[in-house]
């Protein structure tokens, strides 16, 4: 390996970018999404309705162009179906490993 | 292709040296190398030869002195003058020129022509692409919306958004994203991660949140661009909407957060080079998008670290 592996150029999202949410309109959703990512052990699968509530908050407060959840990825025959006995944590095979640098908050 | 080193040497000296038998690659090459010496031993030998028995060099006394005559005395001068002028006369024969001619044009033509074809498949393969869509993926946006509600509003605006149409690979192993941040030194804000890590499906889309803060007194403007590690995971990370790119601007003690969504391509499932990745990191960093003079940034910084 006399190179290093090639950097994927970054690029830009599929919709463009969030505007900000300055008057917190839907900051409370936001907060209510990770409360229960961290009941779930942050598996987002468990969270998927909070989530859809959330953009569609952001989409009635003109912070996102409106789009329907299909297009989102919402409402799929997939998602609905999701067995959310089987969402959950692998086994830590790196249990103890840590990211250099990294703050624990 | 090679199984040996021995037999990929052979291959070469065989392709150049027509009709070998199968013989050792060390033979081929002494032989290749007498043989050259050879040639030129042979060659020397020759222009000393001739050197020596033409009329008018140093050693055609010597030969003449011995009897024999020298090469150009009068008995060779005809047949080398004749030999001379049928050489002349070759390239006189109208019939021939004209064909050196037509040779000569239909050589140039076809590199003309080459070199026009090299300029011409620019627009031909984009003329193929758009009409067969071979190898790649075209939709249009009115394909893409299926013609709902929502497509009357995305027609008007100008940028194409694909259906994101992934399903959710329950059966696999969930990915977990760890998410870091990052904030220029010039940036007097606190930038952080809502949520350290979270674990998504293949193909689902998932929202994850950064929180920042501005600490200083003024309204800072910043951009955020993005990093995804392992790199060859990168391209299977698609960002369906974030905040990076585009300028973002605080306001004076100001704390905001900003949404990712994003989801991870089905297709990593498949990939075998991807086998031995379970974690993938996204790191966001932000920078100072207006400019200030050092000692504007120097007071800024000061204020924010006291405040902080």
């Amino acid at each position: 390996m006399s190179t290093p592996p090639k950097r994927q150029p970054p690029r830009p999202p599929l919709k463009g970018s969030f505007p900000l949410d300055h008057f917190h309109d839907c900051s409370r959703l936001a907060l209510e999404y990770e409360a229960c990512l961290r009941a779930h052990s942050s598996v987002t699968a468990q969270c998927r309705d909070l989530a859809k509530t959330y953009l569609e908050c952001r989409m009635e407060n003109n912070l996102m162009l409106p789009a329907d959840a299909e297009t989102l990825g919402f409402n799929k025959e997939g998602t609905s179906n999701i067995d959310t006995t089987k969402a959950t944590v692998p086994e830590q095979a790196t249990a103890g490993a840590f990211v250099a640098g990294l703050r624990k908050d | 292709m090679y199984t040996t080193k021995r037999e990929s040497i052979q291959t070469v000296p065989r392709l150049f040296s027509g009709c070998h038998g199968v013989e050792g690659a060390d033979e081929q090459r002494r032989e290749a190398q007498v043989g050259d010496e050879l040639t030129m031993m042979s060659g020397m030998k020759l222009m000393v030869g001739l050197y020596a028995r033409s009329a008018r060099g140093p050693g055609s006394a010597i030969m003449r002195r011995f009897g024999s005559e020298p090469a150009g005395s009068s008995q060779h001068s005809s047949q080398q003058q004749q030999k001379h002028q049928h050489r002349n006369t070759m390239t006189q024969d109208p019939e021939l020129r004209a064909r050196n001619r037509s040779i000569a044009m239909w050589s140039v033509a076809i590199a003309l022509g080459a070199v026009g074809m090299s300029y011409a498949a620019v627009p031909l393969y984009k003329m193929f692409c758009q009409a067969t869509g071979f190898g790649g993926e075209v939709r249009t946006a009115a394909a893409a919306t299926g013609g709902s509600t929502g497509g009357s509003v995305l027609s008007t605006v100008n940028f194409y958004t694909p259906l994101v149409d992934t399903v959710p690979r329950v059966d696999e192993k969930p990915i977990k994203i760890t998410f870091v941040s990052d904030a220029h030194l010039a940036m007097p804000w606190k930038f952080v991660p809502m949520q350290r890590q979270i674990y998504v499906y293949p193909g689902e889309t998932a929202l994850a949140f950064y929180k920042a803060r501005n600490y200083a007194e003024e309204a800072i403007s910043g951009i955020a661009t993005y990093n995804v590690t392992p790199n060859k995971a990168g391209i299977y990370f698609n960002k369906i909407q974030c905040f990076c790119f585009e300028e973002q601007r605080l306001n004076p003690d100001e704390e905001i957060e900003m949404p990712v969504f994003f989801y991870i391509d089905p297709e990593f499932s498949e990939d075998p080079k991807m086998r031995d990745v379970r974690d993938i990191t996204l790191s966001y960093t932000f920078f100072r998008s207006d400019m200030i003079s050092a000692e504007q940034l120097q007071a800024q910084a000061a204020m924010a670290w006291q405040a902080r």
